[in-house]
């Protein structure tokens, strides 16, 4: 009995302590006491093996798998926590009140009867408690066993490809092109490649080179002012490796290709038959 | 020793951890931690099967306990998968922020 309350006690606590902990590192570990806790009562209730698998399961890996997405996303996101004591929160704390009340109210007003079965803890002491668990899961329970497995699978291909998704409909390459007689915003080049007309942008965006193809010299240049005052320093720093291929349709000055020189890393200006 | 915890003690120690994880995913916006109070309502359910499992004598309690760690298990791994996903959209993981349905 002292055990027991001193369990319980501990892992109301550690509940609150989920809750109510601003920092969700802090939470975490909070859950993880909690689920230390029930472990302990399932070893006191006769469930030895289901007390271990607690353990691995869920403080092995679901707490671990919590405190590396809170890493991975940083701790501070998400809400400010001003005050616990709102309106709002008062207002939810009667409903879990209610809620409580209401389960208690049934647990003990109900005679709890069923048919008893034989899983005693003479028969596990005798025959062990694993081989007992799976003497019923393998025979009386294959089938939900198996179900379990696949969604198990399920679950994996579904993180997979949730993972994966994403970079799948990224492109890979993104080209800014200044053509004047081009009247699309964008379009796709193949499968990882996608033109964006600039002139009908106007805004700044990541791009991998540029190619001017109809453009005259005040394009070029509002252009190249938008790009020098980038204030994207990351995307400022690749400016000086990018390419910009001059197609030989643009007339540009020899000033204006200057003015691409000193951006751009390499500035390429093709030569061939200039249409009149 | 174990003996004379009556088994009400143990249905009402769930119910109680299950109204708190309850309270807990209301009052809470950061989807982490009300992921993690979820995870707190379904370990006391678990309590509750294995109580009963221990009071009839039956097996058949800890088996359901066996398959619902398998669902949290699954549960958790594809919600945090969301979440890190929504984040990459949002910025946030504030449960008023993911409020369309639109990608």
């Amino acid at each position: 009995m002292t055990l027991f309350l001193i369990l319980a006690a501990i892992s109301v606590i550690a509940a609150f302590g989920v809750i109510f902990n601003r920092n969700v590192v802090h939470s975490a570990l909070s859950l993880l006491v909690n689920f230390a806790t029930i472990a302990v009562l399932y070893f006191t209730l006769n469930a030895q093996f289901l007390g271990i698998a607690q353990v691995l399961v869920y403080a092995g890996a679901i707490v671990v798998l919590f405190l590396f997405v809170v890493m991975l996303l940083g701790a501070d996101l998400g809400e400010a926590i001003p005050s616990w004591i709102t309106g709002r929160n008062i207002f939810l704390a009667v409903l879990g009140l209610i809620l409580l009340t209401v389960i208690g109210t049934a647990v003990f007003e109900n005679v709890i009867s069923g048919m008893q079965g034989n899983f005693t803890q003479n028969i596990s002491e005798d025959f062990g408690q694993t081989q007992a668990i799976a003497a019923v899961l393998y025979t009386e329970y294959t089938l939900p066993f198996q179900l379990v497995a696949v969604l198990l699978t399920v679950g994996v291909i579904g993180v997979v490809w949730l993972a994966q998704h994403q970079q799948r409909h990224r492109f890979r390459k993104v080209v800014a092109v200044l053509d004047s007689a081009w009247e699309d915003e964008a379009q796709r080049d193949g499968d990882d490649l996608l033109r964006v007309n600039w002139l009908k942008r106007e805004a700044i965006f990541d791009f991998d080179w540029i190619e001017i193809i109809r453009a005259t010299d005040e394009d070029v240049e509002r252009f190249t002012r938008q790009v020098g005052n980038d204030p994207d320093e990351w995307r400022r720093s690749g400016y000086r490796q990018m390419r910009c291929i001059v197609e030989p349709g643009s007339n540009l000055s020899e000033n204006t290709l200057r003015l691409l020189r000193s951006i751009f890393g390499e500035v390429q200006v093709k030569k061939g038959w200039v249409d009149a | 020793m174990l003996e004379q915890v009556p088994v009400s003690y143990y249905l009402l120690l769930s119910a109680i951890l299950f109204a708190i994880g309850a309270g807990g995913v209301l009052i809470r916006q950061n989807v982490i931690v009300i992921l993690m109070c979820v995870e707190m309502m379904m370990n006391a359910v678990n309590l509750t099967f294995i109580t009963f499992s221990r009071y009839l004598d039956s097996a058949t309690g800890q088996i359901f306990v066996f398959m619902i760690m398998a669902v949290a298990a699954v549960e958790v791994a594809v919600g945090l998968a969301l979440l890190v996903e929504l984040n990459r959209h949002k910025q946030s993981v504030n449960i008023n922020e993911f409020n369309s349905l639109k990608g």
